[in-house]
Order: C-alpha cells, then sequence, then structure tokens
C-alpha cells in the first residue's frame, strides 16, 4: 500500500488527542487506513444509552472520496438498512474534501438523533416509522437495549 | 485605523499575541490537505485552497465544479492568493536561519515542488485545463426547451457522455440545473433532501418546474427511439394506459407521471400534484383562448411557471418577457391540442407526428418575420451567437429530429414548404397566429 497520507495521519492523532465526546475512532493495527468506531446515542432519542460499533474504511482517494461507514451494531432505523449501510449525502453526492473522519462521525450522530422516513433505505422500517411512530420508536428502544447495551 | 489595532495588540499579554500567531498559522492551512498552502488560490467564494489539491478534487468530481468549504459552484478560475503566499514566505525566512532540522527542509523541498508544479501548470493549462473546455449544458426554455452546450449551443442528448459530441467541452452540471448561475444552484442543492419535502411552495415549484424539464427530454428520447427502433415513417403511437380507477390516460401528462413517483411520500406526492393543477388553472384563466380541454393534460402547461422564474431572475430579459410569453403560450396551446384525446382520430391515443408537423409550422411563421434573433438565449451568451443556419447542418438522417426540436431555427426554404402543407393546421388555429403576429410587429419597431 502507498504511504499513509499526511493529512491522515493528522486526523489520527487528533481523533486520540481531541476526541469527540461520545464518538470514538480507532485505526487498526494493520490497517490505517481502517477504523472501529463507536457512536453513542444522542440523548432524548430512541438511541439513548446505546453504544453502537461501526467501521469506517478510508478508500485511496480520500479525501477526494468519501469514507465508506458501515453500522455493526444492529440498529432500527429509517435510514440504515439491515445490512447497516447508512443513507447520507454527505458519505455519497454532497461528500467534500474539506469534510473529514470526525465530521462524518457528528452527522451519523446526529442522523441517530433525528431520523427521516422520508428519505427511507430500510423502506419495512421507514414506513412503519411514517404509519405508526410510537411504536416505531418503542421498537427501536427495544433493539438498542437489545444490541447496543453497554458492556 | 490600523496603528489602533497594533498598538492595543502589542499591550496585550503574551497569551494573546499567541493565540493571534496561532489563528494567522491557521489560516495558512489548506482544508483538503491539512497542510501548509505553498501554493494559495482562492476561489470566487473566498476560500484558499493548495493549488495541487484544488485541482486535484476538481479532476475527480469534474462534472460539477464546487467548493469544498461551501460547494458553491464555481465557474471561473480560482486565482493565486498572493497575499497569502507572502505570508507564508515571511514566516519561513524569519524562521529559516534557526533551524537546520529534517523536517524543515522537508518542508522547504515541499515549498519548492509545490511552485514548480504551479509554474509548469501555469505556462500550460492551469487545473488541467477544466476551465477552458469545460462548458455547462443550459435549457432554455423561452426557446426549445433543448438541453444544450453552453460553448457551442450543440444540443446534447441524454445518451452522449460528459463531453459535446460538437466542440468536445467537457460538460459541467450536466442535466442537473437548467439555466441558473452559482451560488443559487448551489443553494437548491444543500438544501437537497430536506427541503424537497418541507420547502416553500414556491421552491416545489422551481423544483417542479426543473423537474419538467428531465421529463420532456426523456419523453423525447422515447419518441425518438420508438421512431427509429421501429422504423416507422407514418404516424407513431405514443402510450396509453388506465389508472386504477379506470381512467384512461396517456403518457406524456405530468401530473400523472408525479402521482406514480412513489419515492416520494404520499402527503408530498398530493402536495405536489396539487401544485401542478394549480399551475394548470392558472394558465386555464391566463388563456381563454385555449381549446377546452381535460384538466389530465397538463404536460406541457407548467411551462408557465418556468417563464416566470426566469423571467424574474434575468433582468435584461425585460424587454421581451410579453412576446416571450406570448408566443410560448400558443406554442402550449398547439403541443396540448396535440395531446388532448378527443381531438384525436385514433380514438384518443396521442400521436407524436401531429405534434412534430404542429411544431414545424409554428417555427416556420416565427422565423421568417424574425430573422432568426428572436431568442434571448443567443443574446444571452456573448460571443457564442449562433444562427438558424449553423444548426441545419446536422446529418440528414437527423432531420426529423431537428425539426421537431428546433422550431425556432427552421430554414427558410423548409418553411416554406411546410407553409403550404399545413394550410390545415394553420386555420385551425389561427386565431392564435393572429395574436402572434402582433407582437412581432410591436417587436420590429
Amino acid at each position: 500500500m502507498a504511504s499513509l497520507p499526511k493529512r491522515i495521519i493528522k486526523e489520527t492523532e487528533r481523533l486520540a488527542s481531541d476526541p469527540v465526546p461520545g464518538i470514538s475512532a480507532e485505526p487498526h493495527e494493520d490497517n490505517l487506513r481502517y477504523f472501529a468506531v463507536t457512536i453513542e446515542g444522542p440523548e432524548e432519542s430512541p438511541y439513548e444509552n446505546g453504544v453502537f460499533e461501526l467501521e469506517l474504511y478510508l478508500p485511496d482517494d480520500y479525501p477526494m472520496e468519501a469514507p465508506k461507514v458501515r453500522f455493526l451494531t444492529r440498529i432500527y432505523h429509517p435510514n440504515i438498512d439491515r445490512l447497516g449501510r447508512i443513507c447520507l449525502d454527505v458519505l455519497k453526492n454532497n461528500w467534500s474534501p474539506a469534510l473529514q473522519i470526525r465530521t462524518v462521525l457528528l452527522s451519523i450522530q446526529a442522523l441517530l438523533a433525528s431520523p427521516n422516513p422520508n428519505d427511507p433505505l430500510a423502506n419495512d422500517v421507514a414506513e412503519e416509522w411514517i404509519k405508526n411512530e410510537e411504536l416505531a420508536i418503542s421498537k427501536a428502544k427495544e433493539w438498542t437495549k437489545l444490541y447496543a447495551g453497554k458492556r | 485605523m490600523s496603528g489602533v489595532l497594533q498598538a492595543g495588540l502589542l499591550k496585550k499579554d503574551q497569551r494573546v499575541k499567541d493565540t493571534v500567531l496561532v489563528k494567522l498559522l491557521e489560516s495558512l492551512i489548506c482544508s483538503i490537505c491539512h497542510d501548509l498552502m505553498f501554493v494559495p488560490v482562492m476561489t470566487q467564494c473566498g476560500h484558499n485552497y493548495c493549488y495541487d489539491c484544488l485541482s486535484s478534487w476538481f479532476d475527480s468530481n469534474s462534472n460539477e465544479l464546487s467548493c469544498p468549504q461551501c460547494r458553491a459552484s464555481i465557474s471561473d478560475p480560482p486565482s493565486l492568493n498572493s497575499v497569502l503566499q507572502q505570508w507564508l514566505v515571511h514566516i519561513i525566512e524569519l524562521v529559516g536561519p534557526d533551524e537546520d532540522s529534517e523536517e524543515f527542509k522537508t518542508l522547504l523541498s515541499a515549498k519548492e515542488s509545490s511552485e514548480k508544479s504551479y509554474r509548469f501548470d501555469e505556462k500550460n493549462d492551469l487545473f488541467g485545463g477544466v476551465f477552458k473546455t469545460s462548458a455547462m449544458g443550459v435549457v432554455d426554455e423561452d426557446d426549445d426547451g433543448i438541453l444544450r452546450c453552453s460553448n457551442c449551443h450543440w444540443e446534447l442528448e441524454d445518451d452522449v457522455g460528459d463531453t459535446c459530441p460538437h466542440c468536445n467541452s467537457r460538460i459541467r452540471s450536466r442535466m442537473s440545473q437548467p439555466r441558473r448561475g452559482g451560488f443559487e444552484d448551489e443553494e437548491d442543492e444543500e438544501d437537497g433532501d430536506e427541503d424537497s419535502e418541507t420547502g416553500s411552495d414556491m421552491e416545489l415549484e422551481d423544483d417542479i418546474s426543473r423537474s419538467l424539464v428531465h421529463y420532456r427530454l426523456r419523453v423525447r428520447e422515447l419518441a425518438d427511439t420508438l421512431r427509429r427502433d421501429r422504423g416507422h415513417n407514418d404516424r407513431q403511437l405514443f402510450m396509453q394506459g388506465t389508472t386504477a380507477a379506470g381512467v384512461p390516460f396517456y403518457f406524456p401528462d405530468y401530473a400523472l407521471y408525479l402521482s406514480t413517483d412513489y419515492s416520494l411520500s404520499e402527503e408530498e406526492r398530493s402536495r405536489r400534484l396539487r401544485l401542478v393543477r394549480n399551475l394548470e388553472s392558472e394558465l386555464e384563466e391566463d388563456s381563454p383562448n385555449s381549446p377546452g380541454h381535460g384538466h389530465t393534460h397538463s404536460y406541457f402547461n407548467p411551462r408557465t411557471h418556468n417563464h416566470q422564474y426566469e423571467d424574474d431572475e434575468v433582468s435584461e430579459d425585460t424587454d421581451h418577457i410579453d412576446m416571450d410569453y406570448d408566443d410560448d403560450r400558443d406554442d402550449m396551446d398547439d403541443m396540448d391540442d396535440d395531446h388532448a384525446p378527443r381531438d384525436d382520430p385514433e380514438g384518443g391515443i396521442i400521436d407524436l407526428e401531429a405534434e412534430v408537423d404542429e411544431d414545424e409550422d409554428e417555427g416556420s411563421g416565427r422565423d421568417s418575420a424574425e430573422s432568426g434573433h428572436d431568442s434571448d438565449y443567443y443574446e444571452r451568451h456573448d460571443g457564442g451567437f449562433v444562427s438558424g443556419d449553423s444548426l441545419d447542418d446536422a446529418p440528414v438522417g437527423e432531420d426529423a429530429l431537428e425539426d421537431e426540436e428546433d422550431e425556432d431555427q427552421e430554414d427558410q426554404e423548409d418553411q416554406e414548404e411546410d407553409n403550404s402543407d399545413d394550410s390545415h393546421d394553420r386555420q385551425e388555429s389561427s386565431h392564435r397566429r393572429k395574436r402572434f403576429h402582433v407582437v412581432l410587429d410591436s417587436e420590429d419597431e
């Protein structure tokens, strides 16, 4: 693999020295482009008190190309599908090289705080979310307890 | 004034001075590579990046050149920010004599190579030539509504790649924004997902008008494919179907198309439908002369809205508004005639050829009187004036297509032929034509 760009080294250092509250991201020993990420569910959201594990990979073209991010912990959310893929504009068309790992993870945390069932990735979840929001929220809470309990 | 600031700052304690220094150094950091900008270039929106970084961002995202920090679309080549460059040079010169570490040597060689690469590109093509050889796809609703290359005005079909088949310019912002400039595009895009659901009705109307342009292009493409693939020269039929409730529909119907767009929520669908219907009824009131056809045929109607919004934006059009508006409405009436099932001898199936004939007819009337410079489209693009004749150089096989779509740029000869052929159609729409001529007269004065 080509040598690690300076920007990635800087970002990694800053994530360790000045972490974002509720978010952690650590590079894998063997592959410094691969990060193990945890995000705490935002307060007053159905995901409160949950700790979600994600994986983040920086492609060779990063920062010209967006990082690839996926949930490893199961989550009941209209914009996150069963495989953990995330429907978020900044990870796709709206990526910009001025964004970075920390801003992407903050955006994902914000997505947990405000699900958008009108732009769904998990159609069944979005449908339930629109039909009966209360039920969907209680289900999201249940899943959070079940899969994202603090260790 | 600067004296006050300088004296004030010098009085402050060291901590404040250090903060200022750190801030100053931060302003020399590129937000793409997170390192010093040895060759800072500034975009038209005022953001600075290393020349190399911005260049590779443009390279990897060349369809839509945008500022990484604010996403504003970038149409002009960013220019060297020599103030920032000088600051960095000063700092390096001050620090230099006391530094002989490896790191500092690396810094100096990085500076050297950045400057070298910029000087090299400066002599050749800055930014890989993206600003030299690129154009925008533009649609002029007042003219023919066809997506064209802003450089040579060649028609851009859906299936061509990122380059204009005529002048080889790379097409930026293809399809995504018919004729709107700079920041507004970007704001629209940024608002994107959220606003399409919650935006104001004004924004939604813009959105619908734009969707309509795409839709029209797609319908035309479908018609062309049908014609080409089946090799028919005779009348070509359009699609017909039935809704769940048993109401027959005809494919070029925008409202219906919208109502079956299941990527939208139900609420959003009905909201958009309501808007389309409103635009429709506005048109009905506006043109008492228009034939009383069914409400389902809204395919062309939202174009009225397009005019309003374009007229608002492009102030130099003011002189032409009345003319364009009227003459386009004629156009729409004609179109709608075609799509109204009760007018059709084939039992309510849309007939595409009829539409084509009508267009040729229309084009002839217009061109003979206006000697080819009627369209404000051409006036807006200085230096790129294209006369109707150049468009007639198209290969013979595409004649039918050109006829249909370049209604405004017909050759004089063709028109005279058409005039005699279509005398029947002519009578049918004579009342509209009269109005049209009146408008032309005033234009001539």
